[in-house]
């Protein structure tokens, strides 16, 4: 089928998988997770981190005893049925992640940058700007995505450094949290809103072999998740716990307290170039997965037609929440329950099917 | 009525009076043109198609029946057949009276061909005909047949063929009709082919000689400035070399200057440029291949390579889509260039065009395809990245601190061009925070008296500015750069003066300006231009959220392209070896490998240690210890 994309490499997959799961660390994650775990914000972020990291691993662990993409895998482990609801699922989890996203990149970029826009004007140009980019090529975007990174990184690096003023490290103290156990579960619970790591799994047979993939886990899950650790860690020594849970714009927030004097000081509106490139990449990447997962699921040649109808369609569902806040806290409630479903079933039903599939065969061989 | 006075003074005054339309012919209007009319339109396809099967059938008959008859005869000389050896002879009369019967329906079935394709007749007047046919040198001046006599004791008579202006006359006169009209050798000549083989090695001097049969061949060299002489009785042409065209000689580069390296140029003569390219890099290993383009008006193109280096799947890739344009004449290489590049829809060149021959040396040797077009003076290169178009022969010529600090200005002054008036009008419009205090009140301060919006002020500035560009390009000579800079400093000045734009503006401009000069390459400065003016408008409507779509989307785009298979954006995206040369520019004797993206047949350059005297003893120091 022609949607499948061309072939790509390790810096494209640590593109995709990272720009799948960081960008949600400019908006609601880390206070999500403050106010989740307190002062052990961090430490979820990190074990949610993990948890995704080992289920992707456990997916491509599958992806190489049984080749071809995560549907191909499932179609053959589990039978076509399943495969072809793993794929529904996966279909409505990436246009759901698209559609919350969306609404609030178009709330943020509306607080922050435009105050006098009409929110829909917002959300038709970010949705007309993700349909381009689909339309270009994944290659294409992950190129961008992997050009971009070093960007993010020195950044935020950047950042964190000249913020270094303002840190308060008791705002870290343990007694300020609300202990271990909490942290570990409140990471364990967020851990699906990085289900989009599957996407590698999805489009498997344009890596160049499993030991890329497992490359692209690790490096790009990796980087994604040890800088959202950071973020979260020099949030808090910022703002602490009971300032940083309201705060909506976590990122913006710490950037516009960056002050080192009269000609370097309220550098947030510059920044937001790269909020803005982040957000628009990770809506691209949600609406071309979701795109594919639809094209597979109608067996259908292309999705190129598909592209401005999905893209309208689900531009007028973000338009549907109330306000922003209903569209985060709608996001809260999908990423613990409904995106989970990507982080831990999919994995454990795989890895089911496959050891039963292979006992079978052992069974088979031993009955001669 | 007579012819009275007062009927003659009536007709005075009404001549006077009454107007009277002038007698002019009327005005002329290109009309459609008629159909059958065009000098193109033949005889109806179906008509020619059955005449033509006749007159084949008729000489197949021909042939049939002189088979038959060889066959007889052998068999009749095997078994010694006296009776049929007997009749042979007039059966052979009979079959001859056939043939002449049928060498008109030959030299019918031939003149039914194009005249193209036709093919040398032994008759000089026949090919006079199709010479006057094919130039229509009744009324085509170009055209100039020269009959003579091949001196001898059987004199022979012949023609030549030639275009008036592209030939050299003193090659004519002293090196061809010189030696055919008065150097007789006084031997018996020899008759048909061989004639023509012994006029050719051993009575005319000049360095190319060619036999041709086609008529085809004959026209292609003729167009190409050579001589044709036709003999009688022979059924070749010969083509001379004598091609003696005015042609501008080989100057110093007009766009691509440099302080250091070569100063050679390239020239529109074709052969010049390949001649150019091949003492820059004499080596047997340089494959030049020409192909004709263009079907009504076929020009030479070369595609010029090192074979033992560049991928044969690309040069293949070059010949294919090369060999599959159908059009009309293609007149510069940038039309050239839209026919076979990979996104014609994009603004970004996909080919380096370069007018220095140095430079296009050093890209055939990495491995890369230069297609060189005949009256062009520049050589486009395939494939590219975009990094090449930052990339400057001098850069080596340069250490490499130094060329790396040129291209990394150059790629500062790229970004500058591209983003500073969008990233102000973002700023001035929707983000005046990121702005210090005092910068902000001078910027409004110097505003407040300027009537126009900020997107209005500097669209008009930058139509002003590539106004003053555009006339410094077409006004001629010393006279265009001093329009350029009194332009630049009267219209800021005044435009400041008259409250039209505030001094900020001017300064926006100028470095923007400036910044666009930095960029090396001709056509991706233009293209980067028109990405300017787009992400103005967009940076009006959005601020930097709008330039941040544009961004995006031109990295996308940039990222999705590909030139003739190499994508655009590699080394960097997709990742590949890099070496030392994309951004940074590293020692030249650490640049072991050709670029990984060309997947060259041989990928090394030079050795891991290529100076091979750091590993050895120094002479001076040998002799000390013996």
């Amino acid at each position: 089928m022609n949607y499948q994309p061309g072939k790509m490499g390790t810096a494209e997959g640590m593109a995709i998988v990272f720009l799948l799961t960081f960008p949600t660390t400019f908006i609601t994650t880390p206070a999500t997770l403050i106010n989740d775990a307190a002062s052990l914000g961090w430490l979820a972020a990190f074990i949610h981190g993990v948890i995704s990291m080992l289920s992707l691993l456990v997916i491509l662990y599958v992806c190489k005893q049984v080749p071809g993409n995560l549907f191909e895998v499932c179609e053959q482990l589990l039978g076509p049925v399943f495969a072809w609801l793993i794929a529904l699922y996966y279909a409505i989890a990436f246009c759901a992640n698209y559609v919350l996203l969306l609404r609030q990149y178009a709330e943020n970029t509306l607080i922050t940058a435009l105050p006098m826009s009409e929110f829909s004007f917002i959300i038709v140009a970010y949705s007309i700007v993700a349909a381009i980019l689909v339309g270009l090529s994944l290659e294409g975007m992950a190129r961008a995505g992997y050009i971009l990174l070093p960007f993010i990184v020195v950044t935020l690096l950047v950042v964190f450094l000249l913020l270094t003023p303002f840190y308060e490290i008791y705002r870290l103290a343990p007694w300020l949290g609300l202990g271990l156990g909490t942290a570990l579960f409140a990471g364990a619970k967020i851990a699906g809103i990085n289900f989009g790591v599957a996407a590698v799994a999805i489009v498997a047979p344009s890596f160049q072999n499993n030991r890329t993939m497992c490359q692209v886990a690790l490096l790009g899950m990796g980087l994604s998740f040890i800088l959202r650790t950071m973020v979260v860690f020099f949030y808090t020594m910022l703002f602490g716990v009971t300032v940083g849970r309201e705060k909506m714009l976590p990122f913006f927030e710490m950037v516009r307290l960056v002050y080192l004097g009269r000609y370097v000081q309220r550098l947030e509106s510059l920044f937001i170039i790269l909020w803005v490139i982040n957000g628009l990449l990770d809506l691209s990447f949600s609406l071309y997965f979701a795109l594919y997962c639809i094209a597979y699921l109608g067996r259908l040649p292309t999705m190129r037609p598909l592209i401005p109808v999905v893209a309208i369609l689900l531009s007028h569902i973000a338009m549907i929440p109330e306000d922003v806040v209903s569209a985060m806290m709608d996001y809260a409630v999908i990423g613990k329950t409904f995106f989970n479903v990507g982080i831990y079933a999919v994995p454990v039903l795989l890895v089911a099917a496959l050891g039963w599939k292979k006992r079978k065969k052992v069974k088979q061989w031993a009955a001669g | 009525m007579g012819n009275t006075l007062i009927t003659q003074i009536y007709e005075s005054i009404k001549k006077l009076l009454i107007y009277k339309p002038p007698k002019n012919p009327k005005p002329f209007v290109l009309d459609e043109i008629e159909k059958g009319r065009s000098d193109l339109a033949g005889p109806q396809p179906q008509e020619e198609l059955n005449q033509a099967a006749r007159e084949l059938k008729t000489l197949i008959d021909y042939s049939r029946r002189l088979e038959e008859l060889i066959t007889k005869s052998i068999s009749a000389f095997r078994s010694n057949d006296t009776a049929v050896i007997g009749r042979l002879p007039e059966e052979v009369e009979a079959l001859k009276k056939v043939k002449d019967n049928t060498a008109p329906v030959l030299l019918s079935y031939d003149s039914a061909a194009e005249p193209l394709d036709r093919l040398v007749s032994p008759l000089l007047e026949e090919n006079k005909a199709l010479i006057d046919r094919l130039y229509n040198s009744d009324i085509n001046k170009d055209i100039l047949i020269r009959r003579f006599e091949i001196a001898g004791d059987q004199p022979v008579k012949a023609m030549l063929v030639f275009l008036d202006g592209m030939i050299d006359k003193q090659i004519l006169d002293l090196g061809i009709l010189q030696p055919l009209m008065l150097l007789d050798t006084g031997k018996t000549k020899p008759v048909g082919n061989e004639l023509l083989t012994t006029i050719s090695e051993n009575c005319l001097p000049s360095n190319q000689t060619t036999p041709v049969s086609k008529f085809k061949d004959v026209a292609d060299a003729i167009n190409g400035g050579d001589t044709a002489l036709f003999i009688e009785g022979v059924e070749q042409a010969l083509t001379l070399s004598t091609k003696g065209y005015k042609q501008r000689g080989v100057e110093r580069p007009q766009i691509e200057q440099s302080i250091r390296g070569s100063q050679a140029a390239f020239s529109e003569g074709l052969r010049t440029n390949t001649g150019l390219l091949r003492t820059m890099l004499p080596t047997n290993d340089l494959v030049t291949e020409i192909l004709m383009i263009g079907d009504r008006v076929p020009q030479k193109c070369a595609v010029m390579y090192l074979k033992s280096v560049a991928n044969p799947d690309l040069v293949a890739e070059v010949k294919r889509r090369l060999k599959g344009i159908s059009t009309d004449y293609i007149v510069d290489l940038g039309m050239l260039e839209q026919f076979i590049e990979d996104h014609p829809g994009v603004i970004f060149p996909q080919m380096l065009s370069t007018e220095r021959v140095d430079r296009a040396a050093v890209n055939i040797a990495e491995g890369r395809v230069a297609l060189v077009y005949e009256g062009v003076p520049f050589v486009h290169i395939v494939p590219v990245t975009f990094f090449s178009f930052f990339h400057s022969v001098e850069d080596f010529s340069l250490k490499p601190p130094a060329g790396s600090f040129m291209r990394l200005l150059r790629i500062v002054g790229t970004l500058v061009a591209v983003i500073l008036p969008s990233m102000y009008l973002g700023i001035n419009y929707f983000h005046q925070e990121a702005l210090p205090t005092e910068l902000a009140l001078a910027i409004a301060g110097a505003r407040e008296k300027v009537p126009f919006p900020a997107v209005v002020e500097i669209l008009m500035m930058e139509f002003s500015f590539e106004l003053i560009r555009e006339a410094g390009l077409r006004v001629p000579g010393l006279l265009g750069s001093s329009i350029g800079i009194v332009g630049a400093i009267i219209l800021g000045q005044a435009a400041v003066a008259a409250n039209l734009v505030s001094p900020i503006m001017v300064v926006i401009i100028a470095v923007t300006g400036l910044a666009s000069f930095s960029i090396p390459d001709y056509r991706l400065a233009f293209a980067l231009r028109i990405t300017r003016f787009a992400f103005l408008l967009l940076s009006a409507m959005m601020g930097l959220v709008g330039l941040s779509f544009g961004l995006l989307v031109i990295t996308v785009v940039m990222c999705s392209m590909k030139s003739f298979g190499m994508p655009y954006m590699t080394p960097v995206a997709p990742k590949t070896m890099a070496g030392y040369d994309t951004l940074i520019r590293g020692p030249v004797f650490r640049q072991e490998m050709r670029p990984d993206q060309l997947n060259a047949q041989d990928s090394r350059r030079q050795p891991a240690v290529s100076r091979k005297w750091t590993k050895e003893k120094p002479v001076g120091k040998k002799e000390e210890k013996e």
